[in-house]
Parts: C-alpha cells; sequence; structure tokens
C-alpha cells in the first residue's frame, strides 16, 4: 500500500512539474565535419528537428533536412536528447538521431543515418538556446559512376560509408 | 523497417540486350585484417583494376580501378606510393608520371568516372563496347596491402625476390585473372583464369607464372565471369 501512495505521489509531482516544462520546441542545426573514410567528402549538414519535451531534462522527436555529400540527401530521423544536468545558462547534453538519408537524383540511393554527439546549449534569450555540438555522423549511400571513351561504356555502383566527426551549430526555440 | 528502406533503393545499373557484366565474386579473404595501431585492425577490401586490352595484348582501357590507387588516397603508406599493388595493370597503362613511376599521382589522378570506392563484398561492372570490337581480353589484377605470409615477409629487404614494400607493402604480390572474350561466337558466358602473379616489388609489369608461395592471395576472388547479356 505504502508502494502504491508513494507512486502515486511521485507521478503527481512529474505531472505538476511537467506543466511548467514547454512540451514542443524546433531546433535548426548547420554543421559539417572532417570525414575519416576513402573517399572522403566534406559534408555540408542542414536540419530542423521538432521535439517533444518530457520533461526538462529528457525530449524526443524527428527531423529532417538536407546532407550534401557527392550527392544531395534528404534525411528523416528520429531524434532523443538528454541534458546531463537540470537546465541553466549553460546546459550539457547528449543525443542521437537515427533514420535514413533519402537521394534525391535518380542515380543514387540513400542509405542509413546515425549521428550520436554531445554538446552544450547556451541561454540566449527566454525562449531561445544556442546549441553547439559535436559528434559522429555515419551516413551511408551509393551513387551510380560511368565513363565512356572510343572503344568502351562502363558503369558501377559506387558504395560509399561516410564516416565523419561532425560540428553542428543551431537554435533551439 | 528495413524491408522498407530498401524498397526505396533503385536498380541503379540497368542491363539491357547485348550488354556485358563483369561480375566479381568475394572470395574468403577478401576483407583483410590492415593494421592501423597499437594492435587494432580495420577490414580492408583489396585493390582491384580491372582492364579491356586486344587480343595481341596491348592495353585498351581501364573500365575499373580502386579508388585509393587511382588517386593515391592511401592511409598510412607512411610515403610509400605503393608501386607494388597493381604493377601489371600500372605498365600495361604505360603511362609514365613525373617522378618515374607508372603510378597515378594525386595530382594526376585516374578520370572519376572509372575510380570507384573497392566494395566490400562482390560487385559487377556494365560494360558496352563502343566500337566494333567483338573479341577482346578482360584482365583483373586484385591485391591486398600488409597480405604477408612466409615466402612474403614484412621483413624482407630491398632487392630481395620476396621485397614487397616493406611494412606498409603488399606482402603477397598482386594476382591477375583474365578471360578471352569474343562477342561473334554467340557464348554467353566466359570465366575469367588465373594466369599469375605480379611483381613482387613492383618493379615491372611482367605475369609470373609461379604461384607457388601464394597462400591466402588465392582466396581473395571466388569467381569472376563475363556475362553477356
Amino acid at each position: 500500500m505504502k508502494n502504491i501512495i508513494l507512486a502515486i505521489l511521485i507521478l503527481y509531482g512529474s505531472i505538476v512539474h511537467a506543466q511548467e516544462v514547454r512540451r514542443i520546441s524546433l531546433t535548426t542545426f548547420i554543421g559539417t565535419g572532417f570525414d575519416m573514410s576513402k573517399p572522403s567528402y566534406t559534408p555540408f549538414i542542414g536540419q530542423i528537428i521538432g521535439n517533444y519535451n518530457f520533461n526538462e531534462r529528457f525530449s524526443v522527436g524527428v527531423g529532417t533536412g538536407v546532407s550534401l555529400y557527392e550527392k544531395p540527401l534528404i534525411p528523416v530521423f528520429a531524434d532523443a536528447k538528454v541534458n546531463v544536468c537540470k537546465p541553466r545558462k549553460f546546459t550539457p547534453f547528449i543525443k542521437c538521431c537515427a533514420g535514413y538519408g533519402f537521394a534525391v537524383s535518380d542515380d543514387a540511393n540513400g542509405g542509413i543515418y546515425i549521428n550520436p554527439a554531445i554538446g552544450i546549449s547556451c541561454v540566449v534569450q527566454k525562449r531561445m538556446k544556442l546549441l553547439v555540438q559535436m559528434g559522429y555522423d555515419m551516413q551511408k549511400l551509393e551513387r551510380l559512376k560511368r565513363s565512356e571513351n572510343d572503344i568502351v561504356s562502363a558503369e558501377f555502383v559506387e558504395k560509399l560509408n561516410h564516416n565523419i566527426i561532425s560540428l553542428k551549430i543551431g537554435f533551439e526555440f | 523497417m528495413t524491408i522498407g528502406f530498401t524498397s526505396c533503393e533503385k536498380d541503379l545499373i540497368e542491363y539491357r540486350q547485348g550488354d556485358i557484366k563483369v561480375c566479381v565474386e568475394q572470395g574468403q579473404e577478401w576483407l583483410h585484417d590492415f593494421p592501423v595501431f597499437l594492435g587494432i585492425t580495420k577490414k580492408n577490401p583489396p585493390q582491384i583494376a580491372i582492364w579491356l586490352e586486344d587480343m595481341q595484348g596491348n592495353y585498351l582501357s581501364t573500365v575499373y580501378v580502386s579508388h585509393k590507387i587511382a588517386t593515391q588516397d592511401w592511409q598510412m603508406a607512411k610515403g610509400n606510393r605503393r608501386k607494388e599493388a597493381l604493377p601489371h595493370w600500372c605498365h600495361s597503362r604505360g603511362i609514365m608520371y613525373g617522378d618515374g613511376l607508372y603510378l597515378p599521382t594525386k595530382d594526376e589522378p585516374i578520370v572519376d568516372g572509372i575510380s570507384g570506392a573497392t566494395p566490400r563484398k562482390s560487385f559487377d561492372v556494365k560494360l558496352k563496347t563502343i566500337s566494333d570490337l567483338k573479341q577482346f581480353i578482360v584482365k583483373i589484377e586484385v591485391n591486398h596491402s600488409t597480405d604477408f605470409n612466409d615466402c612474403y615477409p614484412k621483413n624482407a629487404k630491398e632487392g630481395d625476390a620476396n621485397y614487397s614494400g616493406g611494412k606498409e607493402g603488399s606482402g603477397q604480390p598482386a594476382i591477375i585473372y583474365m578471360a578471352e572474350v569474343d562477342l561473334s561466337k554467340g557464348e554467353t558466358t566466359f570465366e575469367a583464369t588465373l594466369t599469375g602473379h605480379s611483381s613482387p616489388d613492383g618493379s615491372d609489369g611482367e605475369i609470373h607464372t609461379d604461384m607457388s608461395g601464394l597462400t591466402t592471395a588465392l582466396e581473395i576472388v571466388e569467381r569472376i565471369t563475363i556475362n553477356i547479356q
């Protein structure tokens, strides 16, 4: 019985507390990185993520954007973010995105996208935070390569697996 | 979810009647442990070149070559240009670069359209002859770096017959497959056969037919076939 009462009190407490948390937030990022793979490519990454904040420490969301590798990709991914401590002026966080990058062009296929990262957020206005994060971006894709001379034409599929140490900067609203 | 994602993937190569499909099937040693540091290794696919020659053995055209040798984008080669990687292909091309080697350089890489990251498993290349070429030879040269064994050891000295570029070198030399293709015969499948191995140190483009001393290098490729669609 004691346990049930305790559980109800905790649940009630968290509901009351959660009412103070802004439920929906929007995050935008731009970034680039250092590719550790061969062949390497320096990407441009632009993302927008809509998050649902369960409490002041934990949120999940979905995101999309554009990733410019050898071929442009439209990533669609799930996102989870944990603030390491209660929100302050500067709040460190851990996050992870996982999803799929869809190829835009006909001569390419997208692939799995994963991005674990750590970062720090800084309150710049009442409802706006500046975010800086560093992480690992893994993006698979494949593209068709063609060549032709006066003797023969050739085609093959090049499978690429980019392993990027990435740096992103963004805002959370 | 995987099925959903896979269904978004298109067949990027479309074969039509008369097209030529070069199928390279991976063998047990397709991926090789390459030392990174402190005993940590990573699985590397081999270096590969595929090219055409006429029936007299004159080089015609490269149709595929792996990225690292094509652009000299070696990892941890410590300045070794790796002339021992695919010497038969290099010498068959016959293009000498500024340093006297037949290897492409970072400044003068192989044309982007024929170079690509080596696949981590079996792959195929689609060919279509433009001229009235009906008879030709398809050659394939394959090699792993640091593929040392007792006959081609890491500590072989420069000048020794089994020297293969030192610690970051090849170990066992590149091996060469070839298939004679005759489009006028009506045959639809030509199997490439193992012809020999290249110079261990890459000093010439000769084919050596004595395969004794080669072990794992012979299992990089399972089978290579040229299929006429």
